[in-house]
């Protein structure tokens, strides 16, 4: 078993094949040997853990993605679809898929990361930057300058 | 702009008259002009220049803090990386996406802040899937921003400017040496050899892809040369056809892992050639072949061309796919080896009523090794009720299914075709271990039970058997008599939706259990489980539970 300690210092008990699951987690686990050390994550706070370890449990015995998995995925086309498990995980709000993405970031576990990611990606296609602005409350802040560059440049694309 | 309060006024009015004052008295010192002597002009000017640098001064102040307010936005707790690679996702389509991603997608990205801007700026691969369609500035725009990243490129031969050149085809072939695939795609009109030539035929050292669709389009001319200039790509892997012929040479088969060859009507394809084109290719993966025409003499001398011996092993073969006419398909099959793990697909549109459907396959497939791991076939009408599919389902070494084989009959009436497929593909198919058969509304009385028993019995290794929708017939002739043994092996038995009356199915199982004395050998049908959920009755409850295991029913009542 491996002891995970968060941010906000609760502390987690896992499998040592659920948490091996982040590459981050098992190098540690590698280089430091058998050991009742906890390990700490100072990026990842306690709630947004719980989820993550939920996604690691669930995929625990599936082929990690190799080197050449991720070389191969730079050059090939990709598809945005994601598994009925991980359409249902997925659903929380903006802040925690945020979170979820930071982490599977920090922790390096490329499988959640991509569904995160796939996730944000499917909110936004089809999208016009209008729709996309108010969907993740941002503002338009651009210079007059660049306003003037976008409208050209949307004027192009509509020119056809 | 919200209405300014009173108050607010007030203090406008005290301040910005002498804020301005003292701005036009610097820009006048400035420039040098004096209050008194300068021209009213001159006066006017330095009032202009400084109210157009309180305007910058506000408008900046504003895009600052505006550029703030972003950057507490919850999305842009995502570092860069991050977000350049949710983009490059968002330019992706979903297997369900009924339309490809906007061509404006990496302009609408780019429009959303400043950050987002930066961000897309510094993806290249964002830029690098191009719809060549547009003005020359929006061509020069995807071009530099994609940098030195491989280019996917869609074009449309027919595009013209005033000139009658294509730009297109000059603006990209200046980075030919990035072309990773071309999709050439023309839908209507008419399209000129030359067209095309314009892009496929300069050499393009980097390309591993190249679809050129143009069904529905005449295309007219002659070939003008030899593809990619006679230097083949040496990562092409992937080539589809639809509607055109190009002039594939063996080097080009070489090293491909995916082919499709769709509705090539004119001229007619010699199945030799395509024959031949197979042996060159044995690194084959995916191969598709549909609605090619065949040349009428070569149609006619089909039984001598039968003869032409040919064994063309595709090892890696994953997925064949064919759509053809039935012949046509017993002629391929009969002549290449695909590995146990490849799947097979079938297609035969508008099927006759006389066409004879023993000539998919040939007599002794052993050469189409998936079918000797098929374990479960399933039969039954297609989803518009005009056809029929067969699917052949194994196991794989995971414990999961996996479809190996699928063959669908489109265009004919009701599913007569089942029948017809099943008596022609019994004897064939009996190389495969099959244990378990589903069949679906095989419901016409006019059909014979001898032939659905006898395609039974070609596989002794049956053990379930599925019957949804069948004629009250074809469960009576599973009835065990003394001189008639049909499917000795069946364990279980799935009824639903058959009107067949409870006499006849107590009748039925009752002579497949160790009931029925003149069973020989003896207990060879003792474990059989019925499944029937529809057939509840209190009398078949009260005959058959205390005989066998019947899942579906309650309790004898």
């Amino acid at each position: 078993m491996v002891n995970l300690v968060t941010s906000d210092n609760e502390s987690f008990t896992v499998e040592k094949a659920v948490a091996s699951r982040s590459v981050l987690i098992k190098n540690m686990l590698e280089d430091v040997g058998e050991s009742d050390q906890p390990i700490p994550l100072p990026n990842v706070t306690a709630s947004v853990l719980k989820k993550v370890l939920e996604y690691c449990d669930h995929h625990k015995n599936e082929p990690m993605p190799t080197s050449e998995d991720l070389a191969a995925e730079d050059t090939r086309k990709r598809t945005t679809d994601i598994g009925e498990w991980d359409q249902k995980f997925i659903q929380v709000d903006q802040e925690m898929l945020f979170e979820i993405i930071l982490a599977a970031n920090y922790l390096d576990i490329k499988p959640l990361l991509d569904v995160g990611c796939k996730t944000v990606a499917n909110m936004i296609k089809g999208k016009t930057p209008e729709e996309i602005r108010k969907l993740f409350n941002i503002v338009n802040d651009f210079t007059p300058e660049e306003e003037a560059q976008i409208k050209k440049e949307n004027e192009w694309a509509e020119d056809r | 702009m919200c209405e300014l309060k009173p108050g607010i006024q007030t203090i406008l009015a005290d301040i910005i008259p002498p804020l301005l004052q003292t701005l036009v008295d610097r820009v006048r010192q400035y420039c040098d002009i004096d209050a008194e002597k300068g021209s009213f002009m001159e006066e006017i000017e330095a009032l202009k220049i400084a109210s157009n640098a309180l305007n910058a001064y506000t408008t900046s102040a504003l895009c600052s803090l505006l550029y703030r307010h972003n950057q507490l936005a919850l999305v842009h707790r995502l570092p860069d990386e991050v977000l350049s690679l949710i983009f490059l996702l968002s330019a992706e389509p979903a297997v369900t996406d009924k339309q490809p991603p906007s061509k404006l997608h990496p302009i609408r990205i780019s429009g959303v802040c400043q950050r987002w801007r930066a961000a897309a700026l510094e993806t290249p691969r964002l830029w690098a899937r191009v719809h060549a369609v547009g003005p020359r500035p929006l061509m020069d725009l995807f071009s530099s921003r994609s940098g030195n990243a491989p280019l996917h490129i869609s074009a449309s031969p027919r595009l013209r400017d005033e000139d009658g050149e294509d730009y297109q085809a000059f603006h990209w072939s200046q980075h030919i040496n990035r072309w990773a695939s071309l999709k050439l795609i023309e839908r209507e009109g008419i399209v000129h050899y030359n067209s095309v030539w314009e892009w496929v035929g300069q050499a393009a050292p980097s390309l591993e892809a190249l679809d050129v669709c143009m069904y529905g389009c005449s295309v007219l001319g002659i070939v003008p040369g030899k593809l990619f200039n006679g230097k083949v790509p040496p990562h092409l892997r992937h080539i589809s056809l639809e509607g055109i012929h190009l002039p594939l040479t063996d080097e080009i088969f070489a090293n491909l892992t995916k082919l499709r060859l769709a509705r090539m009507l004119d001229p007619p394809t010699d199945v030799i050639d395509l024959l031949q084109a197979l042996g060159a290719s044995p690194r084959l993966e995916e191969l598709s072949v549909e609605d090619i025409h065949y040349d009428f003499d070569f149609i006619n001398s089909r039984e001598l061309v039968l003869d032409v011996p040919l064994d063309i092993h595709l090892n890696h073969l994953q997925h064949l796919s064919l759509l053809l006419e039935a012949w046509v398909i017993q002629f391929i099959l009969a002549r290449v080896t695909i590995p146990p793990r490849a799947k097979l697909e079938i297609g035969i549109k508008n099927l006759s009523h006389d066409q004879d459907l023993s000539h998919i396959f040939p007599p002794h497939p052993s050469n189409l090794r998936n079918l000797q791991s098929i374990h479960t076939l399933i039969f039954s009408p297609s989803d518009d009720r005009r056809g029929c599919m067969v699917g052949g389902i194994s196991v794989t070494s995971g414990g999961g299914c996996t479809s190996l084989l699928s063959i669908v009959i489109s265009g004919a009436h009701s599913c007569a075709p089942v029948q017809r497929i099943m008596a022609s593909l019994g004897p064939t198919l009996s190389l495969m271990p099959i244990k378990h058969i589903s069949l679906e509304q095989y419901s016409n009385r006019k059909w014979s039970a001898t032939t659905l028993i006898n395609t039974f019995n070609h596989f002794p290794s049956l053990e379930i058997l599925l019957l949804s929708q069948c004629h009250a017939k074809f469960l009576r002739a599973l009835t065990v008599t003394s001189s008639h043994h049909p499917c000795p092996g069946l364990r279980t038995l799935g009824i639903s939706d058959c009107a067949i009356s409870d006499d006849a199915l107590i009748a039925m199982v009752l002579s497949r259990t160790k009931e029925n004395k003149e069973i020989r050998p003896p207990g060879a049908y003792a474990d059989l489980c019925l499944l029937s959920p529809l057939h509840g009755s209190t009398a078949v409850r009260d005959a058959l539970f205390p005989l066998l295991k019947v899942e579906g029913l309650d309790g004898p009542a």
